[in-house]
């Protein structure tokens, strides 16, 4: 139980409102690209669950008092840049955007040493596709999602979320 | 037996071939919703069934549109009067009983459930399902089956009284160089002649096929059904058959047996479970509501994108890179492409939870919205919601 009495969210639902504060993208949005389950292993497997679980519990808290306010100071103070999240903040922006895992920073590592998983990679070929950063730039991820003969000519236009 | 409805004046046939562009519209929704609820990369044989079915119902759509055009009338989403009956629309909205043709049914948006394979082969079967034809009821001006309509149609374009040669001439037609990834061609409609066999490609492919085709051989293929890839295309029965059965036909099978060739594998469980929920209007500000708004402003773009690129217009568009740029293009290339971006919105919309109904998924709901108060209403909604992105409350 929170400070207010009301149920803990789940992790999974923790770690959605966490990705739609980080890309801006609604959770309707997200849920569209098929990853937000795929991507919360990713991070579980990536970080180990007991630093995730740290995550969640201070993005939660943050979330709630953001909520309560009307802004997004707590978590911009509190979790994005925390020295202890920041860096695995910057590389789940980069997985939700890019598709790919970015391995966290050298002075992350000191600290929490590294994992075999945590290297550069593209985490599958559905979150190449469904990137953020093509729907973001009215463009598609190349080789897929074809937009028709001709689109070359049109200039780019937000997609229709 | 009842005597079908005729069509006798040149204003009749006009709106029923208004009416045969919505009609085939109407079909693309309940089959793209079949196959986009598909799972990424599985049931490949249903998907490409159901697909090649979709590019000939576009076709269709596309040769009604030339034959409506070629007698000097323009294709509109307005409602119109067919034999006396005020406020026909053809544009669909679901489930939609069909106010032309009484022996189809109800079309529903389903995911690919048996459910939905039965309704594709009621669709497509020549009676509808019914055994006779006298078992369906008739409805006064309207048909019992969609081949009891384009019969009507032919004959009345095979009339010089109702429809003069003076009648025909090659305006505004779609050039076939625009239909592209599909069987068949477009027919440029300038007289009587391509008009006729306009309205026949549409039956030949599946659209209102004769009864006595059941006694044909179910892999039946005219030249024009063929792909450059050498793919060949039967009616649109005989391949939803299949899927129903889960068999191929052989090749010397007619169309009303049951298919006894090689297994056509589906897996009904590598599916999304959509569910489709009518629009009702209201607005309860969740991201889910939002995101099915916008794919509904984005299909009544599209639809009157395609009713421009029949009516010869060209859409509008301003470069934000470079204002000097060509700002008329091409309505129907630009529909094409707004059609490839309305697929990978349906397919997301599949995909996300809905919060109402658990165990289920959103499910489009290819809802045409007309311009006017209420479209005005729905842009607004979408344009803030796109300027909201990355605000505090999401």
């Amino acid at each position: 139980m929170t400070d207010h009495g009301t149920p803990t969210p789940s992790p999974q639902q923790i770690f959605t409102e966490l990705s739609v504060a980080l890309t801006g993208f609604d959770r309707a949005e997200l849920a569209g690209t098929g990853l937000i389950e795929t991507y919360y292993t990713t991070l579980l497997r990536i970080i180990g669950e007991r630093e995730a679980g740290h995550l969640f519990l201070a993005a939660a808290e943050a979330l709630a008092a953001d909520r309560r306010n009307h802004d997004g100071e707590a978590l911009r103070r509190q979790v994005v840049e925390n020295p202890r999240y920041a860096p695995v903040i910057v590389s789940l922006i980069k997985l939700w955007y890019l598709g790919s895992w970015y391995p966290l920073s050298g002075g992350y590592r000191d600290i929490n040493g590294s994992t075999a998983e945590d290297v550069e990679h593209v985490v599958s070929p559905q979150a190449y596709r469904e990137g953020l950063v093509w729907i973001a730039a009215g463009a598609h991820p190349m080789g897929a999602k074809p937009p028709g003969f001709g689109s070359w000519a049109e200039p780019p236009s937000l997609p229709v979320f | 037996m009842t005597e079908p409805t005729r069509i006798s004046t040149l204003e009749d046939l006009k709106a029923a071939l208004q009416l045969a562009v919505g009609l085939e519209l109407s079909t693309i929704p309940v089959y793209l919703t079949g196959l986009y609820s598909i799972e990424a990369g599985r049931n490949t044989d249903a998907a490409q069934t159901i697909r090649s079915v979709v590019m000939e119902e576009m076709l269709h759509m596309t040769l009604a549109a030339n034959v409506l055009n070629a007698l000097g009338e323009i294709p509109g989403t307005e409602p119109v009067e067919f034999q006396g009956r005020p406020n026909l629309s053809p544009i669909p909205a679901y489930p939609l009983d069909s106010p032309l043709i009484s022996g189809i049914g109800t079309l529903e948006l389903l995911p690919l459930t048996p459910r939905a394979v039965d309704s594709f082969v009621r669709i497509e079967h020549p009676l509808h399902g019914a055994a006779t034809l006298a078992a369906i009821p008739v409805q006064p001006g309207g048909f019992r089956t969609i081949g009891e309509f384009y019969d009507a149609v032919d004959a009345a374009l095979a009339d010089p009284a109702i429809c003069p040669d003076s009648a025909f001439s090659a305006v505004r037609q779609i050039p076939d160089g625009d239909y592209y990834g599909g069987a068949g061609h477009v027919i440029e409609v300038k007289d009587r002649a391509t008009a006729r066999e306009a309205v026949l490609k549409i039956i030949d492919q599946g659209e209102g096929l004769p009864e006595e085709y059941l006694h044909r051989p179910a892999k039946t293929v005219t030249d024009a059904d063929r792909l450059g890839s050498g793919w060949q295309m039967y009616s649109h029965y005989a391949r939803f058959r299949e899927l129903q059965t889960g068999r191929r036909f052989r090749t010397d099978q007619q169309a009303d047996q049951n298919p006894a060739g090689a297994m056509l594998l589906v897996d009904y469980t590598a599916v999304q479970p959509a569910l489709y929920v009518p629009r009702n209007g209201d607005v309860d500000g969740s991201p889910e509501g939002a995101a099915l708004d916008a794919f509904d402003l984005a299909y009544s773009h599209l639809v009157d994108g395609i009713y421009r690129a029949f009516a010869g217009e060209p859409t509008e568009v301003v470069d934000p890179l470079d204002v000097h740029a060509e700002r008329e293009r091409p309505s129907l290339r630009r529909a094409v492409h707004a059609m490839y971006g309305l697929r990978n919105a349906a397919i997301a919309l599949m995909r996300t939870p809905n919060p109402a109904k658990p165990g289920h998924t959103l499910c489009p709901r290819f809802s045409y919205v007309p311009p006017g108060g209420d479209r005005d209403k729905l842009t607004q909604r979408i344009e803030n919601r796109i300027e909201n992105r990355g605000g505090p409350n999401r």
